[in-house]
């Protein structure tokens, strides 16, 4: 095969299949970004932050006005809590501050989370690098 | 008596592999030893190079019988009988039918499909446009494979070393350059592999401080029934263009309407397990034994093997670099908020090369996880690749 044909060759491939994918690939974002506005006339969109979990009081301990002298917390119990979960919270709590005494623990609130899943679990996995 | 038995002795050590070893009996068995080793060791893609490398290895041991790769390159009609003659056929030429026949390729994307989320591609269809990006390299090495002495054929099969997926590559070089099974598939998972490797300096060679840094919008989230009409669409204008690339994304799409319909759990569940797995096995030891001593002895191919190694190296630099690059138009056209480094995850290697974008992209800012927005593109790569192989295949098949 002479050098002509080769580069004749080479040069047909590459301009058809070049065309031919970004054809493909282009018309492929022309029909999902159709069928995604038909959809989304059709079928009400998630609310943002809908998957994150209530918005609301996890955990509420109430003061106890004879109660003194320690960092126990005071549970109202309403059937969901686990122990397990405030036990770290409290054990954390106490270890960042560096003494279980001088401080009261009146409440445990889940805030809003608008953080996307996909970028906690790339910050755990980050995270997870530096253990 | 003495004289008998010592007759008898020399005539089975005469017909043992090791009276039967050659030099290049000797080198095969070293490189499936080193490919073992990398594979174990060094954990390089050990799911597919292990199988590979033990393959190469029970091919090379003189008169095991278990692979015939020379007799496959000429083989133009098979008679069902001779799938029985042991002396003829052995274990792995049995498997290797299911490679010749383009059987396992596109098993294995049914698999894919059945673990991939389309959810950032569909979120962001212009993701399609650097999946389609990565592909040109593909082009540009088949122009140097044609340069460097090989018949288009077998330049289309180099080529797509550069699409970054194991399974397209096999699928294309069964198809166009069969004789070729060996060094290509070798070199396609090898370089897979050192994505790790081979990305990152050409992302940062091209790319400035400030554009690595760009942290990108949220994706709008997904509905169910776009995901399900996602595959559906995709394989109805992909194969009406291309029917060469059928099989390939037809089985893709397939595994994943399994996966979000959400109605064929068990389907689902042995597509993504099971099923890949057993064909992964096949089509590994069975690749593998096509990288013989015989084949090796074959005037130039070993020269051709080494040239294969060079192109497909060059071929991956292309892609990543045609797909940052597309990266940095997209980043100027949206005026700054599209990160250039996603570019580079346009070619396959699902999901690795979306993670060394979300690696590179956090060198410049801890606080950038660009993971999601990397495997966009990452899995507009396996179609992008799989429409790229199509078009090789209609173009240059027989």
């Amino acid at each position: 095969m002479s050098l002509q044909e080769k580069l004749q060759i080479s040069g047909n491939v590459t301009f058809v299949g070049v065309t031919i994918v970004f054809l493909v690939l282009l018309l492929l974002i022309v029909v999902i970004g159709i069928s995604a506005r038909i959809i989304r006339g059709f079928v009400k969109p998630p609310e943002s932050g809908a998957n994150e979990g209530p918005d609301q009081e996890y955990l509420v301990s109430e003061e106890d006005e004879t109660w003194e002298g320690n960092n126990a917390v005071l549970i109202e119990q309403d059937g969901e809590e686990d122990p397990a979960i405030i036990a770290v919270i409290m054990a954390a709590i106490t270890a960042c501050m560096g003494t279980a005494s001088g401080f009261r623990l009146n409440a445990i609130r889940r805030i809003e989370n608008k953080v996307p899943a996909w970028n906690r679990s790339g910050r755990n996995e980050y995270l997870a690098t530096r253990l | 008596m003495w004289s008998v038995f010592f007759e008898s002795i020399k005539e089975m050590s005469l017909k043992s592999g090791i009276a039967n070893m050659t030099p290049l009996h000797l080198l095969m068995l070293a490189i499936a030893g080193f490919f073992i080793y990398l594979s174990i060791r060094r954990g390089f893609e050990p799911l597919l190079l292990l199988p590979i490398a033990f393959g190469m290895l029970l091919a090379n041991l003189p008169l095991g019988n278990m692979m015939h790769p020379v007799i496959w390159d000429h083989i133009k009609e098979l008679q069902f009988a001779d799938l029985f003659n042991g002396d003829k056929f052995g274990l792995l030429d049995i498997l290797y039918l299911g490679v010749k026949l383009g059987v396992y390729p596109p098993l294995i994307f049914l698999g894919i499909g059945a673990m991939t989320d389309f959810g950032p591609l569909i979120a962001n269809p212009k993701s399609l446009i650097l999946g389609a990006a990565a592909q040109i390299g593909i082009f540009f090495t088949f122009f140097g494979a044609m340069m460097l002495g090989f018949n288009p054929q077998e330049a289309g099969a180099i080529a797509i070393i550069g699409g970054a997926d194991g399974p397209t590559a096999i699928f294309t070089t069964t198809k166009l350059a069969p004789h070729l099974l060996g060094p290509i598939a070798l070199a396609a998972y090898s370089y897979m592999a050192l994505v790790p490797v081979i990305q990152p300096p050409i992302m940062r060679l091209m790319t400035t401080k400030k554009e690595r840094a760009v942290v990108m919008e949220q994706l709008r989230p997904v509905s169910k029934i776009e995901k399900i009409i996602f595959p559906i669409v995709v394989t109805v204008i992909v194969s009406l263009i291309i029917p060469d690339a059928t099989p390939l994304v037809g089985m893709l799409m397939l595994g994943n309407l399994f996966r979000e319909s959400g109605v064929v759990a068990r389907l689902s569940e042995t597509s993504q397990n099971a099923l890949i797995n057993i064909i992964t096995m096949f089509l590994g030891i069975s690749v593998g034994a096509t990288a013989s001593a015989e084949k090796l002895a074959q005037p130039g191919y070993g020269i051709q093997a080494l040239k294969i190694i060079v192109l497909g190296m060059a071929a991956f630099a292309l892609c990543t670099a045609t797909g940052v690059l597309f990266g940095k138009i997209l980043y100027w056209v949206t005026g700054g908020k599209v990160n250039p480094l996603i570019g580079s995850a346009g070619v396959s290697a699902v999901p690795m090369a979306a993670r060394v974008s979300q690696k590179v992209g956090q060198e410049e800012n801890p606080g950038n996880f660009l993971l999601m927005h990397a495997m966009g593109p990452n899995v507009a790569g396996v179609i992008g690749s799989a429409v790229a192989a199509g078009v090789l295949i209609s173009m240059l098949g027989g």
